[in-house]
């Protein structure tokens, strides 16, 4: 059995949805239960106080990174049949910009959003609405934001092969930029006033 | 700074740096099983023997003859132009560039079918394009082509215009005597290949 399943075949595509869920309910649980449901948490990464989002989303990342890596190499994935998104430079950024000003002003991501809004959290749940009030106007004024949405194109392209580099070298850089990236953080949190929430 | 968290990310450098050092595996481009599968019970990949005959006498350019036998029995005989790549040796890269190409379709032929069907399979495993199976081999060849059976009285008009073509073939291909052949050869003509002249004379200088 080699994965991936579902575009293997190993797996009819039917359960996609399915094991969605599950992974869902499994993403939503964790989140909660390391207290990502309280709006503090986020924004303690932006006042410096706290950094275990940064340090929770770095590690999951290099570690699916690994585990994917070190998976192809023993041949239990095969890479080429991973789906990579493809990559819009413009809406990046400028999405990119967009989401750190809401999560900076609102505390939540998207995601703890909803974790936020299944506890009862009423600024969790203003959230959301305000997410889909926006999803409805960028869908409503599509066309002028088109090409801002598929400006600077660049297919299904990955860092390493835009940057020239194997795989698995740029997994070793990424690795020491996360634990670099840890220990700021672990030294900033303790210069920083401690917040209590 | 917690002993447990530098020994988790020395653990991950450690393992970065074996992907760094690891050489990257790559994947041919085989051919989901459940595809060959599928394939292997649809009959389109054979090519009968009157279709080739009619081919190589048209002097088709887009098919590619591959002879799987041994070379001895190439050398013996074979189909004219066909290209001898033994079956022991069909994965060596210099037969590789020949079998997966985009220019010609390969119709491989053995004696029978089974070595040659072998070739297609290992073939099309490897997900090349364009690969058939000469259908029966040259054994159905010599039945067919070269010494055809002349068809019953009572058999069909289809039947005597096959068994006019496969005599025509069989002549042309050098088989048994043609008899009283309906198919007239056009005379061939000599066509003059005028030597082109070099238009532009070496240049010198820099």
């Amino acid at each position: 059995m080699i994965g991936p399943l579902i575009p293997q075949g190993t797996i009819g595509s039917e359960w996609s949805n399915v094991s969605g869920l599950i992974l869902g309910m499994g993403f939503g649980y964790v989140l909660e239960s390391s207290g990502f449901s309280s709006s503090r948490k986020l924004a303690g990464v932006f006042y410096g106080y706290d950094f275990v989002v940064l340090k929770v989303f770095f590690t999951a990342a290099i570690t699916a990174m690994v585990g994917l890596l070190y998976f192809s190499y023993l041949g239990w994935v095969d890479f080429s049949m991973i789906y990579i998104n493809p990559t819009f430079v413009t809406s990046a950024i400028v999405g990119g910009v967009i989401m750190g000003l809401g999560f900076i002003m609102g505390g939540f991501c998207p995601g703890t959003s909803f974790c936020g809004a299944a506890i009862g959290k009423i600024d969790a749940m203003i959230f959301s609405l305000g997410m889909f009030v926006g999803i409805f106007l960028f869908s409503e004024a599509f066309p002028l934001f088109e090409k801002i949405y598929y400006g600077g194109p660049m297919g299904n392209s990955l860092v390493n092969e835009v940057l020239g580099m194997s795989k698995g070298v740029f997994a070793l850089i990424l690795i020491v930029v996360a634990v670099g990236a840890f220990m700021v953080a672990t030294l900033v949190e303790k210069r920083v006033k401690k917040v209590d929430y | 700074m917690n002993k447990k968290y530098v020994f988790l990310a020395g653990l991950l450098i450690l393992l970065g740096i074996g992907l760094a050092v690891l050489p990257s595996r790559e994947y041919p481009d085989e051919i989901n099983p459940v595809q060959l599968l599928g394939e292997i019970k649809d009959q389109t990949r054979f090519l009968s023997t009157d279709e080739i005959a009619k081919r190589i006498i048209e002097k088709d350019p887009s098919y590619m003859y591959v002879d799987v036998r041994d070379p001895a029995e190439y050398n013996s005989f074979s189909l004219p132009g066909a290209v001898n790549v033994p079956l022991s040796q069909l994965l060596d890269s210099a037969n590789i560039v020949l079998l997966n190409q985009k220019v010609k379709s390969v119709v491989f032929f053995s004696n029978g079918d089974i070595s040659a069907e072998k070739a297609w399979l290992l073939c099309r495993r490897m997900g090349y394009k364009h690969q058939y199976v000469m259908q029966g081999g040259l054994n159905y060849w010599m039945e067919t082509i070269m010494n055809p059976p002349v068809p019953l009285a009572s058999a069909p008009g289809q039947d005597f215009d096959t068994y006019q073509f496969r005599k025509g073939a069989s002549a042309y291909f050098g088989g048994g005597p043609a008899g009283t052949s309906s198919i007239v050869n056009a005379p061939q003509q000599n066509v003059l290949v005028k030597p082109k002249k070099n238009s532009s004379p070496a240049a010198g200088g820099c």
